[in-house]
């Protein structure tokens, strides 16, 4: 009986793997479910079965029974998907992306790095006045840096502001000490342009006042900061570096990430890639904005974010940034 | 009357952004450099005071160069260019062809027998013309000393025939590039002696003690000189005047160290002069004494006919009533001393740094003097530079003495500076609390005295370092910090702080936020246009951007935009010849009557036959875009155009509640047609900081429905002049408790008739509704519709 029964099952589950259609697939399954179908009639005579054979093959039938009904559901399914449909799934993706400009992902970056660290992130106008953008930085008048040349001047003491550092400059006025911003914007200097030199490029501003800020903070911050940017671990190293508004003042360089510090000409020879100018803010900055340097003490920096983005997106040419074609814009993503 | 031209003013041969410090000459200022690695010292030199950008190793590409006599000069070769010589090498006499035509028998010169080097290339023998040359003659050139390179080297006679050359030259130096950057607040580096009290500083070899020497006074009758000084930008001004000269005693190992520090010195008084400033730093000037008895210094008054070059910020030096020189720029023409000079006067000078500035920037003439002149350099150093190259003047050219007194005018005296530092905030500034012998030790070694108090340290600052470099307490603890060395802190964490800034933030959030939905969801691409209109486009469109403000040193594109649309159609369109559709956006600030805004603009561009699919998709943006921060209401209303390039057809402006925060239209076909013909574009400029504004905190939780929501949908059909604002407008008045929403689900246009499918939404919310609540909702609604428009059934 156990093995009429098992023989059943092969060639119902046969019969149902090669059915073309549902109309098939109807007549199988009366044909071995329904009323006359010899499982029934097994079924029904199992009475005439002692209890210990009743039991095993009432077991027997309905596991087989079980079996026959998903292999025919799981069928039915195939074959209502392969009839429904007539598409081609092979057609091209639609490429049509938009995207983000490399600055904005670079500062971004950077600007979530900072924001765990308690930074907030503010921003101040392109066109700045004299106070903000050198008087208050601790750049005087005769200072070479205010050179008519490189500044574009608007008249009545308005110019494009030559960096982000006003930026300080307008936080410490609003909301004094202790302080902790970013802020990425958009800098003009008088420049011919050509493939490294850009009258307009972006930067990004960092500022930290509190009190016992110290050298020691600036470099963790900074290491930071860059070992986030470039996904690993990166070495820095400070230098003396002259910029009016910080003392003392350096140049951060990090180990050059292609040759790992032996040399190369991405560093040209010298194992260290001058990154971004920073320090320890002078204290008649701190002065000029009302804060007590002797209460307090703090640092900035400076992080050229296209010069961040031309390395990450190995790009060799600094008027790509300011460009508006396509062509070159389709080529950036969103992250 | 003539501004001097090259020659006049020392000039670095290559260029002027790099000074070239020769170790040989850093080696004799110290007593103890044998402990010094010469090549390695740098690296710390860079991170502890100033970048090196290169060092390298001259005279090792040079070897078996000879001391050689000339013994005979044949010229009967085939070629009559060539000569063909006998000389001796002391061990043997060889025979060389040449080409050089200055040989004479008796000659000392350099030459290179088969085997040696020079500059890199070995020397062989080879035949020429027939004749067996057997070495090769040497050219200063060749030996580094100067680009002399046609002629034999004429060395002095006591040259001992058959030496290695190295023995009378010191071909081998280490020769360090330093970046001025890097320098531009540290006077004391600009020569040599500075930078050999440095690497004292860091590395404690022993630095040699200045001593003014004693200058041998052997005139009989010294005449009275005379100097005045009428202005202020003077801080000191010594000269005195030196004759017997013979211009022609050079001395060969000066000048190679001079040509490997990038100058060319052809007579003594360059030669001298040139070697002074390189060692401590001061431009010291010698101009030819032609009489000389009073100078006079002030600046250059505009009503002078004597010199038409000259303008009033030039500060002028005049020997008895006429120009000789721009003070700290160049010499004139006029006064050079020439080859033929043998009565000079030496001058050394400290000007203040903002005049020579203006001065040489006013001549177009920065060089290697004015660039010194702008550091600030010691005044304190001036006697010393002028007696040093007395001396080495004296040395050089026995025969020359001193012909006049001397003069020296000291109107700003330097004084040092003594600094209290606290010593808490030099631990704030460290991170951790030096000792006193460390801080101590440190200063000493930079020529600093300290007295060390309980809470603070005194300490006075020399005077090449007290001119703008150290003049306040954080500037002795960069002293200290860099001298213990950068790479020695620990980095330490900040300490956590509360977000109180947390809000300030929320602008850049949002900012970020809309960029991020602008470009991923609606697949637009950012762009930065520039701040500045493009002045073509503004012509080919015939638009007058004459109000906005301009940039006053810049000649063309110096309009500041004062409208978002207007910059990013400028600088996009051009994308309408390649892209039939593309879409951009840019968040920037333009600046409106000079007050700055904050704006956002959208450009969709597609083709004109897909105008209204383009207008309704900048429409769904702008929608979105709102719908991300808010659940205010947001209507659009039909405006006339802001902008001068929008269609004003078509236009309609953005309301939040009451607030409108801008526009959306079509730009203008003439406009658009210039770069596509067949092109449409979209925009939407958006008010961005009344965007910020809109208030958050409306999102207001709405409870779904409790009971069955039952949607009716009616058809309407549109005539000519109607619009779905109209019925919008009629819908808004209707008012039922069922009624919960409605929208537009569905348009149809086929040319003729439009129509407008409404899907209505009434429930109840108490109960579900009963059909004949339903029914009769249905029969109010319908003839409160009819009777404006027309509703199919
Ligand atoms: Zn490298």
């Amino acid at each position: 009986m156990d093995e009429e029964l098992l023989e059943l099952k092969k060639q119902a589950l046969q019969e149902i793997a090669n059915a073309q259609d549902s109309s098939e697939i109807v007549q199988i399954k009366s044909k071995y479910l329904g009323k006359r179908s010899q499982i029934s009639r097994v079924m029904s005579s199992l009475k005439n079965y002692s209890i210990e054979e009743r039991r095993t093959l009432g077991q027997i039938c309905n596991t087989i029974k079980n079996e026959i009904v998903e292999a025919l559901k799981a069928k039915n399914n195939q074959l209502i998907s392969e009839t429904s449909y007539s598409i081609d799934i092979t057609m091209p993706v639609d490429e049509d992306r938009g995207s983000l400009s490399p600055i904005t992902i670079v500062g971004n970056e950077v600007c979530e790095i900072l924001e765990k660290m308690g930074f907030a992130i503010v921003s101040g106008p392109e066109i700045e006045d004299e106070y903000h953008n050198f008087d208050a930085l601790n750049i005087p008048s005769t200072h070479p840096a205010r050179d008519m040349q490189d500044t574009y001047w608007l008249g009545s003491h308005k110019l494009l502001r030559t960096h982000t550092s006003p930026c300080q400059v307008r936080a410490m006025e609003k909301y004094g000490a202790p302080l902790r911003i970013a802020a990425p914007g958009r800098c003009f200097r008088n420049e011919d342009i050509d493939a490294s030199h850009e009258n307009t490029f972006f930067q990004l501003e960092g500022m930290c006042i509190d009190k016992n800020i110290s050298i020691p903070n600036l470099i963790y911050v900074m290491k930071s900061i860059l070992s986030e940017i470039f996904d690993q671990e990166v070495q820095v190293r400070l230098r003396p570096g002259y910029f009016p508004f910080v003392e003392p003042g350096f140049e951060l360089d990090i180990k050059c990430l292609i040759c790992e510090g032996a040399g190369c000409s991405t560093c040209k020879g010298s194992g260290w890639i001058e990154l971004c100018p920073c320090g320890m803010i002078h204290p008649n900055v701190l002065r000029i904005n009302n804060i007590d340097p002797n209460e307090y003490s703090g640092f900035a920096f400076g992080i050229g974010l296209t010069r961040l983005a031309m390395m990450k997106y190995h790009i060799n040419d600094i008027r790509v940034f300011n460009t508006c074609n396509l062509e070159e814009l389709e080529q950036f993503g969103i992250v | 009357m003539q501004l001097g031209g090259i020659g006049t003013v020392r000039y670095r041969i290559e260029r002027n952004e790099s000074m070239l410090i020769s170790c040989n000459l850093l080696k004799s200022y110290l007593s103890s450099d044998t402990l010094i690695d010469w090549l390695g010292i740098w690296e710390l030199f860079t991170i502890s005071s100033a970048e090196v950008e290169r060092v390298e190793e001259k005279g090792k590409n040079t070897s078996g160069v000879i001391v050689a006599k000339v013994t005979n000069v044949a010229k009967n070769t085939p070629d009559v260019r060539l000569n063909l010589l006998t000389v001796d090498i002391g061990n043997r006499e060889i025979q060389i062809i040449t080409s050089a035509t200055n040989a004479y028998i008796g000659m000392i010169t350099a030459c290179c027998p088969e085997n040696g080097m020079v500059n890199g290339k070995r020397i062989t023998k080879l035949e020429i013309l027939g004749i067996m040359s057997e070495g090769v003659c040497v050219s200063e050139k060749d030996l580094g000393i100067s680009q002399e390179h046609t002629l034999m080297i004429d060395l002095p006679k006591e040259y001992m025939v058959g030496r290695d050359i190295k023995e009378y030259i010191n071909l081998d130096d280490i020769i360090v590039e330093i970046d001025n950057k890097s320098l531009t607040n540290r006077p004391d580096l600009w020569g040599h002696y500075g930078i050999a009290r440095e690497i004292a500083a860091i590395t404690g070899a022993k630095l040699n003690k200045l001593v003014d020497p004693i200058i041998k006074d052997t005139e009989d009758s010294v005449k009275t000189l005379t100097a005045t000084v009428h202005s202020d930008a003077v801080n000191r001004y010594a000269a005195i005047k030196v004759s017997g000269l013979n211009q022609k005693l050079v001395d060969l190992n000066m000048k190679l160290m001079m040509h490997y520090c990038g100058y060319e010195c052809s007579t003594l008084s360059d030669l001298v002069s040139t070697y002074t400033t390189l060692e401590y730093g001061l431009p010291v000037v010698v101009v030819n004494d032609d009489g000389i008895e009073n100078i006079s210094i002030k600046m250059h008054q505009d009503n002078e006919q004597n010199c038409i070059e000259l303008n009033s910020d030039n500060l002028v030096v005049y020997a008895n009533g006429n120009p000789i020189e721009v003070a700290g720029v160049c010499v004139l023409e006029s006064s050079v001393a020439t080859a033929d000079c043998s009565s000079i006067l030496i001058e050394v000078a400290n000007y203040d740094a903002t005049t020579i500035r203006k001065s040489s920037i006013s001549l177009h003439n920065r060089n290697d003097m004015s660039i010194r002149h702008e550091k600030s350099l010691d005044p304190e150093m001036v006697l010393t530079s002028l007696y040093r190259c007395l001396q080495i003047l004296q040395t050089l050219c026995p025969s020359a003495c001193v012909s006049s007194n001397l003069v020296d005018v000291y109107k700003n005296k330097q004084k040092q500076r003594v600094i209290t530092l606290s010593k808490k905030k030099l631990s704030s500034y460290l991170g951790f609390n030096m000792d006193d012998s460390m801080v101590v030790s440190i200063l000493n070694s930079l020529d600093m005295d300290v007295i060390v108090e309980q809470d603070a340290y005194v300490v006075t600052i020399p005077t090449y370092r007290a001119t703008k470099d150290i003049e306040q307490d954080a500037d002795v603890i960069e002293e200290i910090s860099r001298i213990y060395g950068y790479d020695n802190f620990e980095p330490q964490p900040l300490e956590l702080q509360l977000d109180t800034m947390r809000h300030a933030t929320s602008e850049y959030s949002i900012e970020y936020k809309v960029k991020e939905v602008l470009a991923s969801k609606y697949n637009l691409h950012e762009v930065h246009s520039y701040i500045w209109y493009d002045d073509d486009f503004l012509k080919s469109i015939g638009a007058d951007k004459s109000d906005c403000m301009a940039i006053v040193n810049k000649t063309s594109n110096r309009y500041i935009r004062d409208e978002l649309g207007m910059s990013v159609l400028a600088s996009t369109i051009y994308n309408a010849r390649k892209y039939s559709r593309y879409g951009v956006f840019e968040i920037g600030t333009i600046y409106n009557s000079n007050i700055p805004k904050k704006q956002l603009c959208i450009l969709l561009c597609d083709s004109a036959k897909m105008v209204g699919e383009t207008y309704q998709h900048v429409k769904n943006i702008v929608y979105g875009l709102i719908r991300n921060l808010t659940n205010e209401s947001v209507t659009f209303l039909k405006a006339d155009a802001i902008n001068s390039y929008m269609d004003n057809a078509n236009v309609l402006n953005i309301y939040i509640n009451e607030l409108c925060i801008g526009q959306i239209g079509i730009v203008i076909p003439s406009i658009t047609n210039r770069y596509a013909k067949t092109a449409a574009v979209v925009m939407a400029v958006i008010d961005f900081e009344k965007y910020l504004e809109i208030d958050v905190t409306s999102y207001d939780y709405q409870k779904p429905p409790k009971y069955p929501v039952v949607t009716l949908d009616y058809t309407i059909s549109l005539k000519k002049n109607e619009n779905y604002q109209m019925l919008e407008n009629w819908l808004s008045n209707y008012s039922s408790p069922l009624l919960k929403s409605y929208n537009l689900i569905d348009s149809y246009d086929n040319g003729q008739k439009r129509k407008l499918t409404i899907r209505f939404k009434i429930s109840h919310s108490d109960r579900t509704l009963r059909s004949e609540e339903i029914r009769g909702f249905a029969e109010e609604l319908l003839s409160y519709l009819g009777r404006q428009f027309e509703v199919e059934t």
